[in-house]
């Protein structure tokens, strides 16, 4: 049940009535209008009853769909009362030589009529569309003539000919075009059951005949299956050929057509250039070609949004990478399913798999420019994919993307591409290596190409052998691929050092830190050997994370330093500065903080000094990640400014994933500083931007959100949102990652703490041993991970007044943690520990005095306002640890719950221990 | 002819303030519209914009001519609105249920993945105009009014004795939840 339970966000929400609390809807939708957009929601929130609330931002959501604005509904209104003339009387209706004899079609466009010519010797059977709503004027009267005449050059076996065209009496433009006795191209595809090969050759064809299009310099525009036709002798015919453009041209630039140009186009079926209503150029149709392909062979758009849903569609379009058309058919259902025979499906995605994921995927790219160069590019791998040759696309559109997700993910340096592609099930894994784009920077393109094709071989022979889906165990994979790269590469070390290097980071994030460190090993050789500096940077960089996984603090920070003087010698100055920033990432994920802190200063201040050619993305990113180390560090003013630059510079570049990482880190910030109800609501708007972008399949970075939500309402007292929370981060993390993720065992260890506070002790030990056994597996046994462990596994026991076994594990947690808990933030836990240690061995004088020093130390650290401090301060200050507290003790104390029972709620754990300590004070 | 003269005189009583001749008016000035937008697209294409909008101005002046005082006009577009509203959702309905079955030949449906049948929209937005007016009559009026009569905001003030801000802001409003509630038919 649990498992399954983060589904429901994916799911269409029940229509709300706001028609039963309308009066007060109403006015607090009247008043958030008033306000700038990004202001609403805050203000709703903050002032309307939760139902109410939810309600207006139903509504506002609407604000900016166009589903009714008034040109789509003056269309509506217009056809209608068109139609009220019953259709008999244009039947008959002369336009030049033709005479209408019937409507065939009628569309958002105008009226499509079979017309014939009169003339008693020349029979001819043509169709004409009328285009209402296109009223031109002077000007344009002639670009439509000029546009028309081009057009009517165009001639070609699978072109519908245009054959005339003009203006009637008043203005309203029409066109004679071929009459095309066919059926639309996906409907004849599912009717003759067309095999992919046929499929691909119908689309061949349409290929061809956009090809001529574009050597004369006409771009089609609107290519979709309603616009292709396939007639009785199997013959594919294009419709309207360069007919968007001639309305666009055609129409008078002051009139509604112009401003709604792009609803011309069916939504689903445009390109992201066309959405922006940026240039238009043949890579549209390139696009536009790749997803006719898609929809025939896969019967799915690439998009998860609803056809009717222009909005999020556009959205899509712009910001979501196509899915992989074998991921499509996998992953959803197709009201076309059911007319399919009952294994195609399983029979499609296994054709689907490899060459026409990659070709669709190349020619779907968002940007123009990374698509196939031509439509003959497109055409030529198609038919190099028929001819089983190998094909030129590059999936690098999938490390492309992987790319963009490593760069964003949160705690994600660990996390190789490789991981990743496996993670995800991306069925083209291996090519991924060209990703990054450091390497690609300085790969010889021939190298490159040669580390592709072996790495796509490396995964095809994998398939071969696994054979069908059997899903392949990650680390076996790992293990083949290694060998390969050391036994077969060994005359082309520049081929096999990227490779190495890759497999030592995909060792490392799925805990084989061992065998990653034989093959960061083998690139270390590899990059001494070719001299590489900035090779050799990278593979000690690798070095130092993976030694430090082992638990070895010393070597690894000897790696890092070794690291740091490589990549000081590269002369590539805005790469130094990148591979600076993961180097200082990555120490400050291995908890050397200090030692990072300075690689971001200088960092930063290199970025500072390119000024305008930085990449503001860049520039957030690292701000984000140095104040997160400043953060730890307990240097919060410091931190919440770089938090704050950075969320400000990812305003003005609209990366939604980034800004939300970063506002989730602030709320923790602004948890630190005793602003518990803030940070919930940036948790909580950080959760929704992600599960926006993620939907029901969810990602880890949904997990983690739902994650640091449940650990801020456990804070708060509000323990069964919390549990809920809880339960969503672990079943997602355990579905997405498995059970062996040492992310998982942080969300476990979050829960167990969770089921400590409702007294569940049972569950708790279950997902304390639970995450144990990951840590342990992953990370070995001296890893600081297993402080938190222990740290839980002693509060347990104290739980269960098994003092020694308390002790025991508190104090091996107080071991493990001590080389960072001097700097770090975390080190109030020192203070948690010891004070644990003292009421378990019944010594509480001593704690008290041991917690104090603990306290002071951390005082000249920490922000004074850290309420956690203060609570710490406040409770050695009462019994049990001072049995005879002075007044002044007394009266701080009773404070500090007043301001905490404002801020967090007077029934919370924290608030009710203090008061019952304070209690006990008072009654004596 | 006779009844079309009917028509124009009841049409005039009333604007001059004769309620009584309203009830008398409205069935005639219904079929009139009808015959009015047969007419149009099928003999006097070319001269007029095809809207709403446009076919209640025509109405207006065949029926009652340029003189009368603002106020009336707006009254006699409130009618005429209402009536537009009623026209074309029963001509949508029996082309519903006249629809033709598949198989029709289509040459380019521009937008075929959109609601496929012109009019399901307008079905929808009556539908969506009457639920508004359970909870908000003002409110469904007002879109009423804009959408049929073509009627402007000042205009709209005029009529339901508000200020042109009040018919603004309760527009957007409305028009929100209207989104709101098609959004909500077609995705269920």
């Amino acid at each position: 049940m649990l498992e399954n339970g983060e589904d429901s966000q994916g799911q269409r929400r029940p229509m709300t009535d706001t028609g039963k609390h309308w009066r007060e809807v109403n006015a607090l939708l009247e008043h958030a209008l008033e306000l700038p957009v990004d202001e609403r929601e805050d203000f709703v929130r903050r002032t309307g009853a939760p139902a109410i609330a939810e309600a207006v931002l139903e509504l506002l959501a609407h604000d900016r769909s166009e589903a009714l604005d008034p040109p789509r509904l003056a269309g509506e209104i217009e056809s209608m009362i068109k139609s009220i003339d019953d259709k008999a009387s244009l039947i008959g209706l002369q336009i030049g030589p033709f005479v209408l004899m019937r409507e065939i079609a009628r569309g958002g466009m105008g009226q499509v009529f079979e017309a014939r010519r009169q003339d008693a010797d020349f029979e001819q059977t043509v169709a004409i569309k009328l285009l209402p709503g296109h009223r031109l004027n002077e000007e344009a009267r002639l670009r439509f003539a000029m546009e028309r005449r081009i057009l009517a050059g165009l001639k070609h076996p699978n072109i519908a000919q245009l054959i005339d065209g003009g203006m009637l009496d008043d203005g309203m433009p029409y066109i004679v075009m071929e009459y095309v006795d066919g059926m639309r191209i996906d409907e004849y595809c599912r009717e003759q059951a067309l095999s992919n090969r046929a499929i691909i050759e119908l689309i061949l064809k349409v290929c061809s005949a956009v090809q001529l299009a574009h050597r004369n310099l006409i771009v089609h525009r609107d290519i979709k299956p309603g616009n292709v036709l396939v007639d009785a002798g199997g013959t594919p015919k294009l419709l309207d050929f360069g007919i968007a453009k001639m309305l666009d041209a055609g129409t008078d630039q002051t009139g509604e057509q112009t401003r709604t140009g792009v609803r011309l186009l069916t939504p689903a079926y445009a390109s992201p250039e066309q959405v922006e209503g940026r240039e238009i150029t043949t890579a549209v149709d390139v696009y536009a070609l790749g997803l006719l392909a898609y929809k025939l062979l896969t019967d799915r758009l690439p998009y998860r949004a609803e056809p009717t849903d222009a909005h999020s569609m556009e959205r899509q379009i712009l910001g979501t990478p196509a899915e992989a058309p074998s991921d499509a058919l996998r992953g959803r259902d197709s009201v076309g399913d059911s007319t399919r025979p009952p294994d195609w499906r399983r029979h499609q995605v296994r054709a689907l798999k490899g060459d026409l994921d990659t070709i669709l995927l190349m020619a779907l790219r968002k940007e123009p420019e990374r698509r196939y160069a031509n439509v003959a590019a497109l055409a030529d791998d198609l038919q190099r994919h028929l001819d089983n040759r190998p094909i030129q696309a590059r999936s690098d559109n999938l490390a492309y993307r992987l790319g963009l997700l490593l760069k964003r993910h949160p705690v994600a340096a660990p996390v190789s591409a490789l991981a990743l592609v496996v993670a995800l099930g991306a069925g083209t894994a291996f090519t991924w290596m060209l990703a990054a784009e450091r390497d690609q920077a300085l790969a010889a393109e021939a190298r490159a190409v040669q580390t592709a094709q072996f790495a796509a071989s490396l995964l095809s022979s994998t398939n071969a052998q696994q054979g069908g889906d059997r899903l392949v165990p990650v680390t076996e994979l790992l293990d083949t691929a290694s060998r390969r790269v050391s036994e077969e590469l060994v005359e082309q070390p520049l081929v096999a050092l990227p490779l190495h290097l890759a497999l030592g980071e995909a060792y490392m994030s799925w805990g084989q830190n061992q065998d990653g460190v034989e093959s960061a090993e083998a690139a270390l050789a590899l990059a001494e050997a070719a001299g590489s500096a900035r090779d050799q940077g990278l593979a000690l960089g690798l070095l130092a994370r993976l030694q430090h996984n082992l638990g070895d603090p010393d070597e690894a920070l000897r790696m890092s330093r070794r690291a740091f003087e490589f990549i000081r010698q590269t002369d590539n100055s805005s790469e130094r500065t990148i591979m600076l920033l993961n180097m200082a990432i990555a120490l400050n994920e291995a908890g050397h903080r200090l030692d990072a802190l300075p690689m971001f200063a200088e960092a930063e201040t290199a970025m500072r000094d390119l000024g305008d050619a930085t990449d503001p993305a860049e520039l957030a990113w690292l701000l984000n990640n140095y104040g997160w180390c400043l953060h730890a560090l307990g240097r919060y003013d410091e931190a919440l400014q770089r938090y704050d630059e950075s969320i400000a510079l990812l305003d003005g570049v609209d990366s939604p994933f980034d800004r939300a990482l970063t506002l989730s880190n602030r709320a923790g910030l602004l948890r630190d500083l005793g602003q518990p109800k803030a940070a919930l609501k940036g948790l909580e708007g950080a959760l929704a931007v992600f599960q926006d972008m993620f939907g029901e399949p969810g990602d880890p970075s949904v997990a983690r959100a739902h994650h640091l939500l449940s650990v801020a309402l456990t804070e708060m007292g509000r323990l069964d949102e919390a549990l809920d929370h809880s339960n969503r981060a672990v079943a997602m993390n355990r579905r997405l990652l498995g059970s062996e993720h040492r992310w998982l065992a942080y969300t476990l260890n979050a829960r167990a703490g969770l089921q400590l506070e409702r007294g569940a002790l049972d569950e708790a030990e279950t997902d304390i041993e639970a995450s144990a056994r990951i840590i342990e597996a992953q990370r070995g046994p001296e890893h600081l991970d297993n402080a938190d462990i222990d740290l839980l596994r002693g509060r347990l026991a104290l739980e269960r007044g098994q003092l020694e076994d308390a002790i025991a594990a508190l104090e091996r947690s107080r071991r493990l943690a001590k080389p960072v808990a001097e700097f770090e933030r975390t080190s109030i836990n020192q203070i948690e520990w010891l004070l644990a240690i003292a009421l378990a061995s019944e010594n509480q004088a001593e704690g008290r005095v041991l917690a104090r020093e603990v306290i002071d130390r951390l005082s000249g650290r920490l922000d004074e306002s850290d309420w956690r401090l203060r609570i710490k301060r406040a409770a050695i200050d009462l019994p049990p640890f001072n049995l005879e507290p002075s007044p002044e003790q007394a009266s701080r104390a009773g404070v500090l719950i007043d301001e905490l029972s404002e801020q967090i709620g007077s029934d919370t754990l924290r608030v009710r221990k203090l008061s019952q300590a304070l209690a006990l004070v008072e009654s004596k | 002819m006779s009844e079309n003269k009917d028509l124009t005189r009841l049409l005039n009583d009333w604007v001059q303030g004769d309620q009584a001749a309203f009830d008398q008016a409205a069935p005639l000035l219904y079929q009139e519209l009808h015959r009015i937008a047969t007419q149009i697209f099928a003999r006097e294409r070319g001269q007029h914009t095809l809207q709403a909008t446009a076919l209640v101005h025509e109405a207006y002046v065949r029926l009652i001519g340029m003189d009368v005082e603002l106020s009336n006009r707006d009254h006699f577009f409130a009618l005429a609105a209402r009536l537009m509203r009623r026209l074309l959702i029963n001509h949508a309905k029996a082309r519903k249920a006249s629809k033709r079955g598949g198989g029709a030949l289509c040459i380019t449906l521009h937008e075929d993945q959109l609601a496929a049948d012109a009019g399901t929209d307008l079905l929808v937005l009556d539908a969506a105009l009457s639920r508004l007016s359970e909870h908000d009559p003002r409110k469904a009026e007002i879109l009423e009014l804009n959408y049929f009569g073509g009627l402007t905001q000042p205009a709209i003030g005029r009529l339901l004795n508000i200020s042109e801000s009040t018919v603004r802001r309760e527009q957007r409003t409305a028009t929100l939840w209207l989104r709101k509630f098609m959004t909500d038919l077609e995705g269920a």
